[in-house]
């Protein structure tokens, strides 16, 4: 030896008895603690410490455990399977559109609606008078707002993130990048 | 580090999430990132996940409460958030730091909640370990001094025993530390080298 070498510090000596040092240092710290009885204690403390540490036993949760937690899952994934009804509003939407803009263009509502528009009292009369006269017009008025109040409701149904209804987040302490 | 079973290993695969159709060895146990990419559609591979890590993650929720109960709810809910996420669980990441982080936080947010709920008189949890003096004396010496570790664990602060327990327990490298508790590698280095300290020097007053 040629002088002894200097104590490493409290960091220097975890990390080596960690193994994160790099390999130099380590052998420095190895060549110090071959001279140094105080220093070899103290790495013995900490190989000790991490021993013990290191065999903590890992635990066994309930065998039950794990059939209820595919339970849980299997009840939140429902409302996944709900875009399978999103599928069938879309159809549908375009469909009640289609069927209206078809009503439209034959000029079905086109008598119930200058009926109305441009003389609702006696419209009014009319229906109030001779329901048998204008039921026709009534009912073609009705059918045109339910198929288009249909219609939206399709719509807004089918934007709606519906996957996720139920389903539990990701904690919002626990971004991911 | 810890000797840790084959069995228990981490199922590391290569990462992406393409169908590898036409290997002629087919592995026996499929990654945990093709598993985690197929759970939502597979039926059987979020169980197997979940049959992987459930004592992992129960013992590292047990460690950091200290209250069984409390850790098997942790345990549970840690799972069925990471199901949910799984739609955003990105495979080039691998799955078991990703469900670490979803458990570590999970466990942290309530030992916080459980601190602010006792009105933060004790910033720690103790954990509940059978009386030293209700054990026999003689016989049972490692399994008193895994008692002592482990109380010693739980006199930790919260943030401080997550590092360790996942270092040691977990054998987590630093960077996956930093990476599942978002924090600085530098700041692992810190919390853990306090830890320790601190670790050691309640061991040698246990001793005294």
């Amino acid at each position: 030896m040629t002088g002894r070498l200097p104590h490493p510090t409290a960091t220097t000596l975890q990390l080596y008895a960690d193994e994160q040092l790099e390999a130099q240092r380590q052998r420095g710290v190895e060549a110090h603690l071959a001279e140094c009885e105080n220093c070899r204690t103290a790495a013995a403390e900490l190989r000790t410490l991490f021993r013990d540490l290191d065999g903590l036993p890992e635990l066994a949760i309930s065998p039950a455990f794990l059939e209820g937690v595919i339970q849980q899952v299997a009840q939140s994934a429902d409302p996944v399977v709900i875009p399978a009804r999103r599928d069938l509003l879309l159809p549908l939407a375009v469909g009640c559109a289609l069927l209206l803009g078809l009503c439209v263009l034959m000029g079905v509502f086109e008598r119930p609606l200058s009926s109305m528009q441009h003389n609702l009292p006696g419209a009014i009369d009319l229906v109030l008078g001779s329901p048998f006269e204008t039921a026709p017009a009534i009912l073609a008025g009705f059918s045109l707002l339910a198929l288009a109040g249909l219609a939206l409701i399709a719509l807004v149904l089918a934007r709606g993130d519906v996957g996720s209804v139920g389903v539990a987040g990701t904690p919002e302490s626990v971004p991911w990048p | 580090m810890r000797n840790v079973p084959a069995a228990a290993e981490e199922h590391r695969g290569g990462g992406g999430c393409a169908n590898d159709s036409g290997g002629s060895h087919p592995p026996a146990s499929p990654p945990d990132e093709d598993l985690a990419c197929r759970a939502l559609d597979t039926p059987g591979a979020f169980e197997e996940l979940v049959r992987r890590y459930q004592n992992r993650v129960y013992s590292l929720a047990y460690r950091l409460t200290g209250d069984g109960v409390e850790a098997y709810d942790l345990t549970q809910e840690a799972f069925l958030r990471s199901y949910a996420a799984l739609k955003t669980f990105r495979p080039e990441l691998r799955f078991a730091p990703w469900l670490y982080r979803i458990a570590t936080n999970l466990c942290l947010n309530f030992l916080q909640s459980s601190r602010v709920r006792r009105g933060g008189a004790d910033p720690d949890l103790v954990l509940k370990v059978p009386d030293r003096a209700k054990q026999p004396d003689s016989a049972y010496e490692e399994k008193e001094e895994r008692l002592d570790i482990h109380a010693a664990i739980g006199e930790l602060p919260p943030k401080y025993r997550a590092v360790v327990l996942l270092r040691h327990m977990q054998d987590k490298s630093y960077e996956e530390i930093a990476a599942i508790l978002d924090l600085p590698l530098n700041t692992v280095r810190t919390h853990l080298f306090r830890a320790r300290e601190l670790l050691r020097r309640r061991l040698h007053e246990r001793e005294r």
